[in-house]
């Protein structure tokens, strides 16, 4: 029942956001919309150029006596100071101004006597008074360049073209509070209060810990878990020669300013979005995401952006590529039904908001209540859906692109649903809208769009799911397990292996503003995450309480990536089967996108991490697909390189598998290259590459 | 989602004790540089002496979704009924289109099921819901597609060909999924028959094969023995199947040019022309039927046959028509074959859509020619030939448009139900799904058509 009371809390300050929200439309909002040209289509090949675009949202307003600022108020406190917040798309910037008696000016809106958050208004200040600004959103150009056509990461798509809007839509989404830099967070130390959670968890089941991994099966774990790729040899290496006794924190730190930890993470959550239905919008979707990723914005705001987005998908192709120029809004097509009459699909976007973003299984209670759940019934479910049943797609046509409306939902009218003929039972009952663990039905006090509403209380930060969802996910990422399991299932009959654990990585997610780097580097600083993936006699059955590592299978898409990496070809182009879409054209996948798919395992479910997955077709692809089997470039490198013939399979071994050889295995390898005399020395190093990547420890992450 | 499974349980399911065995016997501490060959060997006796003892499915999917009313359901009563005539069958009584003569003469030995009654008309849906028996549900259980299902219950440990293979599949509505069950049981899919089996062939002499995959034997013996990685058990199991297969006596069934021409013939009568796509998917189609006999004949339990293009929202009349005129020798051919080769009892062959089409117009302003036909879930036909059923049957009625099912719906859980039986697999049985749950083969309700399998 804790998590009711919690739930209880978390609505009244949604209830505060919502009431301070819904102030008369934003100057600042107008102005944003007038900036002209920004929606033109560059081609496809040319780098988007407005990603630099400086925010100055004053620059407009220097008239003969301007306001410092004009913007949103997101805090005040009479007689005393007043916080404005001026946002476009590119990011938000907060102004605090002490307010000084006869100096500070404030100007409010027509027919208002006073100061309320949410209002817009102007203020003249005091001039040494200046103003604090933290910019959101700023964005690194990902380098990367080991995805085909990487462009550099774009996460704040420019705004719509002049006139876009519908003129109707008074009701704009409140303004987001900006942020300003976290200070104070150390990661050490909380990785260190996890590993005592854990060993004295350990202590208890009376479970030996086995030891600290060795620099090679650190080194490639931690490159596969965050950069989603096996190590260079030379990082290796370099690594293995290193005296640094803080290597390993340097590593994370390194691996997690590469472009490489967006790009990664972004096409994790390509899958868990279930892009699958759709790859050919992958792209710009990880672009945006990776951008988003790269640049530290809290994942509360990225949460919020896939949610809230409106979208222009643009279904003409640039080039061999479908473009868009609202990435984000991808979350909502996978969840918009095509055809006529059809349109976002209020349930699917619940449960799958749901499932993602708060971890938990209400999609299961879409057509009755809910048999293993008994936490959720079949009204909660709808009473979210209600939440997005005032959205509709408009497709203005092929030009213009599809985009996500809401109509405002009218002031003091209850909000609700009707059960669809989808459903099984109840088909035609009406549901309130209600929020997940509430009584009362969701009732605007004032004009008001749901879905951001929604999107705001799911990302809030009181929310007790979305900070424990979004470290469970992120845990089980790098363990293998989650705190809780399925990672999608909190729920009160359903308990946290580690309970403190879970409740400290929530924590360092509020103080941190849903820093994701900064909670990944909590989790690889752990003694947990750096032990050996070899287990001990005494610990071999346990796969829960983290005495060892445990091995994982890695994803098709960093199997591929690593296969380029390992062979040195820059795509890998392994005769795979073709695959038509609606579009019925082939050439809009990319190689990575079929081999990607033709390796998948199954349809409509993520993959098991902890479980090996391929079948017959993969290992004859793996086996016998041509270009794996001609000399590679990295076998044709070291061959011309000089080097001995032991020394080049000491090489591969580096280059594949991040370690060295045992002495058993150089024998092997030795006596195996002895038969092959007659070969040339292309010719073996192209036979020792393809033993190791058809091994099994090349396809694990140990 | 299915993550975080009990890991020993998983591993049970995915490999049987014998192939467990195999393993051990197969890989590990093999010293001979022909470690792989000896299981090969051990193969082929199993299968000799194994026979064939299951039952078999063929599906051949009609894709985009058939039109009931112009096929196996005619209806003239309308003014948007069908324009073709009705033929008489084999069995006293029951008529269906002029453009099926040669499987109305097979009719005994099948039964039309008038009274489809499912819930989705979208294609992607439907075909999910015909494969399942069950509607998908965004994010909630993934269900295994028919079959998957049938190899997870029927497939024999030692077989060596894929258990599950859909031939002709050209679009992404891809019916080889799992689900809940192992990736083992995914379907091989074979989208043209021209190239058989991808990278079947090695690409070095199978001995340099076989010394190879005996040091990637070794070095998987040592991750697994320093780690105890069961993936590397998995991977090893996976490999061994592969290599088997590569070598198989039986891969001669995925060979047509191994059939004699006149054989084809029946199959797929007529020229047709290798510019047209339209042409070449029905002689494909043909050719999927053909290949689907050969893989039955040496015991592949599951096969999917695709005919695209039924969804006829236009010119619903000569595709239609088009449709059947590949449909009908195929089908026939298939049925006689399976007949000649006393294969016939111990095969199900399935025709279904994902639903059938609206009894009134669409696209009328095309005039008479054009008009077309919508998706329509709410009655709709299929039909169920072989399997030891109770042949020369009809089950259910529709009313005098083809709208409405008037006697015995049959829904896409009885459907599911009825395969099941027939085919020797407990409908009832209850699987391990995800996350520790049990999951019904057949959604709860589910009731086989009696009429067919029998009290």
């Amino acid at each position: 029942m804790a998590l009711h009371r919690s739930l209880t809390a978390a609505l009244a300050l949604a209830m505060a956001l919502l009431v301070a929200g819904n102030a008369s439309a934003q100057r600042g909002n107008e102005r944003q919309k007038a900036t002209p040209a920004e929606g033109a289509v560059p081609p496809a090949d040319a780098a988007p150029a407005r990603a630099a675009r400086p925010a100055n949202p004053q620059a407009a307003d220097q008239q003969r006596d301007p306001p410092t600022v004009t913007g949103t108020v997101v805090a005040y406190e009479a007689g005393k100071s007043i916080t404005i917040e001026t946002r476009n798309r590119n990011g938000a910037k907060k102004s605090e101004f002490a307010i000084v008696k006869e100096k500070t000016k404030i100007e409010l809106p027509p027919r208002q006597a006073e100061i309320k958050v949410g209002m817009t208004l102007s203020v003249w200040a005091d001039k040494e008074n200046p103003a604090t600004a933290a910019r959101i959103g700023a964005n690194s150009p990902g380098r990367g360049n080991r995805r085909p056509n990487n462009r550099p990461a774009n996460p704040n798509p420019s705004p719509r073209p002049a006139g876009d809007a519908p003129q109707a839509e008074a009701i704009k989404p409140p303004p987001r509070p900006a942020r300003q830099p976290v200070a104070g967070l150390d990661p050490l130390a909380v990785a260190q209060k996890i590993d005592r959670e854990i060993d004295a968890a350990l202590a208890v089941a009376k479970l030996p810990a086995s030891p600290r991994s060795d620099d090679a099966e650190f080194i490639r774990r931690v490159y596969l878990d965050i950069a989603g790729v096996i190590p260079p040899a030379e990082k290796v290496s370099a690594f293995f020669d290193s005296q640094d006794s803080d290597k390993r924190a340097r590593l994370i730190d390194e691996l997690l300013a590469s472009p490489d930890y967006g790009l990664h993470f972004a096409d994790l959550w390509c899958d868990r979005i279930n892009v699958k239905d759709l790859p050919i919008y992958r792209e710009p979707f990880v672009d945006w995401m990776a951008g988003s990723l790269n640049a530290g914005r809290g994942w509360d705001e990225i949460v919020l952006d896939l949610l809230t987005a409106e979208g222009r998908f643009n279904f003409i192709t640039r080039g061999k590529r479908l473009g868009t120029d609202d990435p984000q809004a991808l979350f909502l097509l996978l969840n918009t039904e095509e055809g006529q009459g059809k349109g976002p699909n209020p349930a699917w976007l619940a449960g799958e908001s749901g499932r993602l973003f708060l971890g938990v299984q209400i999609q299961c209670a879409e057509c009755h209540d809910h048999p293993f759940t008994p936490s959720w019934k079949q009204a909660d479910f709808w009473g979210l859906a209600a939440f997005f049943g005032r959205l509709r797609t408009e497709n203005p046509g092929q030009q213009q692109g599809l985009h996500w409306q809401e109509s405002p939902a009218p002031a003091s009218e209850p909000v609700s649903i009707a059960i669809p003929a989808t459903s099984l039972k109840n088909v035609g009952q009406t549901i309130p809208a209600r929020l997940l663990g509430l009584d009362e039905q969701y009732q605007p006090a004032s004009p008001e769009l749901l879905r951001h509403s929604l999107a705001r209380w799911i990302t809030a930060a009181d929310n007790p799911l979305f900070a424990k969802a979004t470290a469970n996910r992120t845990w089980a990422h790098f363990f293998g397990r989650g705190l809780v399991n399925p990672v999608d299932d909190l729920r009160q009959d359903n308990q946290p292996s580690h309970p403190a654990v879970l409740e400290l990585l929530a924590g360092e997610l509020r103080k941190s503003q849903f820093d994701l780097k900064h909670l990944i580097r909590c989790l690889c600083l752990t003694s947990a995450y750096q032990r050996t993936s070899q287990p001990l006699p005494e610990n071999e059955d346990d796969n829960t309480k983290y005495s060892h590592m445990a091995i994982k299978t890695i994803s098709p898409g960093v199997l591929y990536d690593s296969l380029k990496a390992a062979t040195g070809w820059p795509e890998m182009k392994v005769g795979l089967p073709e695959r038509r879409t609606k579009l019925t054209v082939i050439s809009l996948f990319t190689p990575r996108e079929v081999f990607v798919d033709f390796f998948r395992a199954a349809q409509g479910e993520e993959a098991d991490p902890l479980e090996y997955e391929q079948g017959i077709p993969q290992a004859l692809k793996l086996m016998n697909a041509a270009q794996l089997n001609r000399v590679a470039p990295v076998a044709q490198r070291l061959a011309e390189s000089g080097a001995g013939r032991d020394q080049i399979v000491e090489q591969l071994f580096v280059t594949t598998l991040a370690r060295r050889s045992s002495p058993a295995e150089a024998q092997t390898m030795a006596a195996f290259l002895d038969r092959r005399a007659g070969e040339s020395a292309q010719q073996q190093a192209s036979a020792v590459l393809w033993i190791l990547i058809n091994s099994a420890e090349f396809g694990s992450n140990h | 989602m299915s993550s975080f499974r009990n890991p020993q349980s998983a591993i049970r399911n995915r490999f049987s004790r014998r192939e467990l065995l195999r393993l051990a016997a197969a890989g590990v501490g093999a010293a001979s540089a022909s470690g792989w060959l000896p299981v090969l060997a051990a193969h082929a006796a199993h299968g000799a002496e194994s026979g064939r003892r299951h039952k078999s499915c063929i599906v051949l999917y009609m894709s985009g979704g058939p039109s009931h009313i112009d096929t196996f359901d005619l209806k003239h009563d309308s003014e948007t009924g069908t324009e073709f005539q009705p033929i008489s069958t084999s069995v006293p009584g029951i008529q269906i289109s002029e453009h099926l003569p040669k499987l109305a003469r097979l009719m005994h030995h099948g039964a039309i099921i008038r009274s489809m009654n499912t819930v989705e008309s979208d294609h992607d849906r439907g075909r999910y819901l015909m494969h399942t028996g069950y509607r998908r549900s965004n994010g909630g259980v993934p269900y295994p597609s028919l079959g998957a299902l049938v190899s997870a219950e029927l497939g024999q440990p030692g077989f060596l060909l894929p258990n599950f293979v859909v031939c002709n599949l050209h679009d992404r509505l891809d019916p080889a999924f799992t689900g809940y069950l192992p990736p083992q049981h995914r379907g091989l899919i074979l989208p043209t028959l021209d190239s058989g089996i991808q990278d079947i062939q090695p690409a070095v002499e199978p001995q340099e094969l076989a010394d190879r995959l005996e040091l990637v034997t070794k070095l998987d013996d040592a991750f697994r023995g320093k780690y105890r990685a069961r993936q590397a058990v998995a991977h090893q199991a996976n490999y061994c199947r592969s290599f088997d297969l590569m070598r198989a006596e039986q891969l001669k069934a995925f060979d047509l040019s191994l059939e004699p021409a006149s054989s084809l013939a029946r199959y797929t009568p007529g020229t047709y022309d290798a510019r047209d796509s339209r042409s070449n998917g029905i002689r494909d189609f043909g050719r999927g039927c053909l290949l689907a006999r050969r893989l039955v004949e040496v015991g592949v339990p599951f096969v999917e046959v695709v005919l695209q293009s039924w969804d006829t929202h236009q010119d619903n009349f000569p595709r239609t028509r088009l449709n059947c005129e590949a449909l009908d020798p195929a089908m026939s051919a298939l049925v006689e074959d399976l007949k000649d080769r006393d294969l016939l009892d111990s095969t199900l062959i399935v025709w279904m859509g994902e639903f059938g089409r609206t009894p009134k117009f669409e696209n009328t302003a095309t005039g008479r020619g054009g008009v077309g036909r919508g998706h329509f879930g709410r009655a709709w036909s299929t039909v169920l030939m072989g399997g030891g059923i109770q042949g020369g049957q009809v089950i259910g009625r529709t009313d005098n448009i083809g709208g409405t099912v008037e006697d015995r719906p049959v829904s896409a859980p009885d459907f599911m139900a009825t395969i099941c039986q027939i085919l020797g697999i407990d409908w009832q049985k209850l699987n391990d799904g995800p996350g520790g749950r049990t999951v019904r083969i057949t959604d709860k309700g589910a009731q086989p058509i009696k009429e067919l399998v029998g009290a």
